[in-house]
């Protein structure tokens, strides 16, 4: 940033910068990276049109036969099959998105990498990066559940304390301290998650981006990454989600054409209804996975560009004398 | 590849600026710092334009005649003042703290017009007026993620454009004052970069042992950088950090040996004191 000719900044990124870098990024790159990530959204979607295939095939089998017994056993043993194709089919999505992060990562680290030498990096580690997804849905998972258990806890507490539902005879005092701490429970569990997921964003960009790294490694050197910057991560994906939101208008305006004409068919009673419904969800689901399409390269890039300047703030990567 | 959109521009004086375009981030930013404000601005107008209503109505009942018309009267009033408190604010911060409403200002940003010159208030006006059709379905977003000067709908009316405000580089900071018509070539605190006696000493040896002539302002910028903000780096990081740069300036200025028992960070300490000395 501090000068033209220099193109990996040296001094740490504001949180605007860090999206605007981010946005730059993919724009020059955005023919790649939309490519890859259509790779990854088709991994991702594999697994749904083999069970609808699947499913049309058992009927098929079905009829055919004249036993609908023998339709239901070839699904059931089928659908096992895809079920572990599920997994790997998710894992090679994993990989995927973040070759984005890789890539990214190495144009704004300056170090350019051959592709294909990058996406055999990220492929080798698909199971590491399916493997940090598990854990890190489970770390959230865990804290989700722990948060309702205590509001269970303080909702029972709170109808105990206000005579049960009949409501005769109760502490009303007591109810309302207990219900002044449910609200300061939400409160506290919202900025809770706003810093837990914060320090877990970008927690599998360390394994697509370091050389030596495992799926628990990349976790807690993220963590330790952003200790004490949690907020300014905060406030980066607050900017962000803001800078995305303009693409998500336009797809919920397009989500609502096909319901739209539903409702007319419904009116005019020109089609049945269940064949457009069944349409107009289709058209809806494909916007969604259009605009998934869409904002998948930039949080993988945001991730990158955050995870670059953490370790220009903490280990100073950028900060090195210029070759001669 | 850039990071950043530049913009160059010569003055009326025909002095050559280079500015770094504000971008979507840091604008987004002050967008959201600019509306909460606003936000609570509106909020306490509102509740006390309320209370002020109930008790002149309460008022007006005591007395005679027909009041019926005075609610309208007043809820036009209010909607009025609303739309001057919304357009008053930037108005009022962009002329008054050249181009800076509190979340420009924040995020480090600042609004200039076309030619270098700070705002007016017509530019400023035209901004805030059109700053509504901006964001609308997010047309202003659009404007400034895709055009190569970054300016939304209001900017192109007005002339203006929004750049970032460069601190902690004094060299670029100058461009403000030369605008401005000021001076300010503030040196940098060597208390704040905490600069050791033992370093100090080390500088004044350091031009006698070494060739400080191979250091490049570039090379000088790297090392005050280091000493900027090494107190926030991981421990285990800036150790080797520091080595790593010591080790490479040592080189780099021909330096044979480290004089003994001296720490790389005294060391890159001694290097800035010392070259800061030449340059005087």
């Amino acid at each position: 940033m501090a000068s033209g000719s220099r193109s990996s900044p040296t001094e740490p990124l504001s949180v605007g910068n860090v999206v605007s870098t981010g946005f730059q990024l993919y724009r020059a790159n955005a023919k790649q990276y939309l490519g890859i990530a259509l790779i990854s959204v088709g991994w991702s979607l594999l697994p749904i049109l083999a069970l609808i295939a699947l499913a049309i095939i058992a009927a098929a089998v079905g009829g055919a036969t004249g036993e609908p017994a023998a339709g239901i056993g070839f699904f059931v043993l089928a659908f096992v099959v895809v079920i572990v194709l599920a997994v790997y089919c998710f894992a090679k999505s994993l990989a995927n998105s973040a070759l984005i992060s890789r890539l990214a990562f190495s144009e704004i680290s300056n170090q350019s990498e051959d592709f294909l030498a990058s996406r055999r990096f990220v492929d080798s580690r698909k199971w590491s990066f399916l493997f940090t997804q598990i854990l890190v849905g489970l770390i959230a998972g865990g804290a989700v559940i722990a948060f309702y258990i205590v509001l269970g806890i303080l909702f029972a507490a709170t109808v105990a304390a206000s005579g049960g539902f009949g409501g005769s005879g109760g502490n009303s005092g007591v109810a309302a301290i207990f219900g002044l701490l449910i609200f300061v429970l939400v409160i506290a569990a919202l900025v809770f998650f706003l810093w837990l997921g914060a320090r877990l964003f970008g927690a599998e960009v360390p394994l697509a981006v370091e050389a030596q790294s495992s799926a628990s490694q990349s976790i807690g050197r993220f963590w330790n990454l952003t200790k004490g910057n949690a907020w300014r991560i905060v406030l980066v994906l607050l900017v962000a989600v803001l800078v995305t939101l303009p693409i998500i208008l336009v797809s919920q305006l397009l989500a609502s054409i096909p319901q739209a004409i539903v409702e007319n068919g419904v009116a005019s009673g020109s089609a049945t209804v269940t064949t457009l419904a069944i349409l107009s969800a289709l058209i809806s689901y494909a916007v969604s996975v259009l605009l998934n399409l869409l904002v998948l390269p930039f949080w993988q890039v945001i991730k990158s560009v955050v995870y670059y300047d953490l370790r220009n703030r903490r280990e100073g990567l950028g900060l090195q004398f210029r070759d001669r | 590849m850039r990071f950043f959109n530049r913009i160059s521009l010569s003055t009326p004086e025909s002095v050559e600026l280079e500015f770094t375009l504000a971008g979507i981030g840091n604008r987004a930013l002050a967008l959201i710092i600019d509306y909460n404000i606003l936000a609570i601005i509106l909020l306490v107008f509102w509740g006390a334009w309320l209370l002020f209503f109930f008790g002149l109505m309460s008022y007006l009942e005591q007395l005679e005649g027909d009041y019926s018309q005075v609610p309208y009267w007043l809820l036009g009033i209010a909607l009025l003042a609303s739309f001057v408190i919304y357009n008053g604010y930037f108005v009022y911060f962009e002329v008054v703290r050249q181009g800076q409403s509190p979340g420009k200002r924040i995020a480090k940003i600042r609004v200039i017009r076309d030619d270098g010159r700070p705002v007016g208030i017509s530019q400023s006006v035209i901004r805030s007026l059109l700053r509504a059709i901006d964001d609308l379905f997010f047309i202003g977003t659009l404007f400034i993620l895709f055009g190569k000067q970054e300016k939304r709908i209001g900017d192109w009316a007005a002339g203006t454009l929004v750049i970032q405000e460069e601190t902690g580089n004094p060299s670029r900071d100058r461009r403000f004052s030369i605008l401005q018509g000021k001076s300010s070539d503030t040196p940098d605190n060597n208390n704040a970069l905490g600069i050791s006696k033992e370093a100090a000493i080390l500088a004044e040896q350091l031009p006698e042992i070494a060739d400080l002539s191979q250091l490049l302002p570039d090379d000088f910028a790297v090392i005050r950088e280091y000493l900027r903000r090494r107190r926030q780096m991981a421990h285990i990081a800036r150790t080797e950090k520091s080595m790593q740069l010591a080790h490479q300036l040592q080189t780099l200025i021909h330096l044979e040996m480290i004089p003994q028992g001296t720490s790389s960070d005294h060391f890159l300490e001694a290097v800035y004191l010392a070259y800061q000395r030449q340059e005087r």
